[in-house]
Order: C-alpha cells, then sequence, then structure tokens
C-alpha cells in the first residue's frame, strides 16, 4: 500500500518502513525480493542533490510490472473481510 | 555479594551499550553493516538511510538494523562461505570451468546449462522454470555451449586428463 500510494514517485527505505509501519529488519528483505521479482527497481540519489553533506541514498521505484502485480494483490485484499479494517482512501490510482 | 557485583557489571554493560547507541550511532551502524559482503548495496544505502532518521530515534533505528544484518548479512555470509569452501574443494579443471562459464556466459545461459546439465530437465522442464519457451531454451542452451567450445578453442584450454574439451 506505502509503494502503491504513490506509484510514481521514488520511495525510500526509511519512508517506506514509517509508512508501512513495518519493521527495517522485514522490509528490506522484502524490498529485494521485490527487485529481483522485477517489481521494483532501484538507482542512487544524484551526489549533487545531498549538497556533499550526507551519502546519496537508495530510492525505488514501482514498474510497470510491479504496478500490475502489486495492484491485483491488493485488489484481492481490498475484498477480503480481514483487511476491511485498514485505511484505502490514500490509494487512488487506477492500476 | 558476587550476585551484587554480577548485577553492577550487567547495569554497567547495560549503561555502556545505551551511551554507545546513543551518542554514536554511525559508528555503531557503520560497525553493523559491515557484516554485508563488501560490494552489498545495502551497506552504502543503511549509512546514507541514517542521515534521514530524527536525531532521537537513531539510536533504535541503528538497533533495528542489528535485525535486518541477522536477516540478510548473516545467510548471505554464509552462503558465500559455503560457495567459497564448495569452489576449493573442485578439481581445477572444473573450477577453471566454472569461472569460464561465469566470465563468457549471461546469467540466462548459465542457468539454462544449470537445469539441463546440471539437474538433468528436459527441455519443456527447463522452459517452464525459466518461463521462456521451449525452442528458446533450446537455442539458448545451443548458443552457450558454442560460446563456451569457442572460448576454450580460442584460448588453447588444455585439460592433462582429458582430450582437452571439458565438454566433450
Amino acid at each position: 500500500m506505502a509503494l502503491l500510494s504513490d506509484p510514481k514517485a521514488r520511495h525510500w527505505g526509511y519512508d517506506l518502513s514509517k509508512k508501512a509501519g513495518v519493521r527495517s529488519g522485514v522490509l528490506y528483505p522484502l524490498l529485494t525480493r521485490m527487485l529481483a521479482d522485477g517489481y521494483l527497481s532501484d538507482g542512487w540519489e544524484d551526489p549533487a542533490d545531498t549538497g556533499g553533506k550526507r551519502p546519496p541514498r537508495r530510492y525505488y521505484e514501482v514498474t510497470p510490472l510491479g504496478l500490475r502485480e502489486l495492484g491485483a494483490v491488493l485488489q484481492q485484499a481490498k475484498s477480503d473481510s480481514r483487511f476491511k479494517s485498514l485505511d484505502w482512501s490514500g490509494l487512488q490510482v487506477a492500476w | 555479594m558476587s550476585e551484587l557485583l554480577d548485577g553492577v557489571n550487567v547495569l554497567n554493560t547495560l549503561l555502556v551499550s545505551v551511551a554507545v547507541f546513543s551518542l554514536a550511532p554511525h559508528a555503531v551502524l557503520n560497525l553493523v553493516v559491515m557484516l554485508y559482503p563488501k560490494s552489498h548495496p545495502r551497506r552504502a544505502e543503511l549509512r546514507a538511510e541514517v542521515h534521514a532518521v530524527p536525531r532521537w530515534q537513531k539510536p533504535f533505528w541503528v538497533a533495528e538494523q542489528l535485525c535486518t544484518v541477522a536477516v540478510e548479512a548473516v545467510p548471505l555470509r554464509f552462503s558465500a562461505l559455503v560457495r567459497r569452501l564448495s569452489r576449493r574443494s573442485l578439481r581445477p579443471e572444473a573450477a577453471r570451468l566454472q569461472a569460464l562459464m561465469k566470465e563468457v556466459l549471461s546469467t540466462k545461459q548459465r542457468d539454462v546449462l544449470v537445469y539441463r546439465v546440471g539437474l538433468g530437465y528436459d527441455a519443456e522442464q527447463t522452459a517452464i522454470e525459466m518461463n521462456m519457451s521451449v525452442a528458446a531454451v533450446r537455442l539458448l542452451q545451443h548458443r552457450a555451449l558454442q560460446k563456451l567450445r569457442t572460448t576454450i578453442e580460442e584460448r588453447g584450454y588444455a585439460n592433462p586428463d582429458s582430450s582437452g574439451d571439458p565438454l566433450a
């Protein structure tokens, strides 16, 4: 959900763990798997943007395949009564 | 008395740990990420990510990375060690062939040889595993073997135990 809340944006590890409420120990292996499956692509921030004050961060972007697959998973979850309590309002994406 | 001393020691250790984590989270993180293999991108990623964490959360976040490392880096290190040990136990010509495969073949070409030659799958099973057509699997395998043979011929691969061609 955190990834699809803004599918065209660059996502950062720490922000994702905050948004998704997932601990890093779970999030990072998950990101690695999604990268391997082709759902995400990654890259590094331009060092010029950091002003030389900190190292460039790694970002993740949702690929078209990821958008399709994760969207399908979310569609399924949306119709599942176990996930009714989740806030779906942030997802205004037509995947 | 000794229990009291033990208690004081535990308290000291705890205080030192808390002090280290709170005063030098970056230094602790730098040590923690060293458990990842040298070329692993997570090393640089976590080092950069800590700058995005609010100051008061840093010690907790760094402590959390111990879990990340335990889940991710330790198995990586372990499998790398196993790979290194198994490579050492290979006969020299096999190790040379393995290195050659890594050098001249693409990942897909290596995969197709692993399925077809290593695991003994037929072309249909391999096609299912690799999510491609049977014709594509056959072509990939043909090209992989061709490439290996050509390279071996070009470099004058000499295997003392055979005719010189490990693929023969």
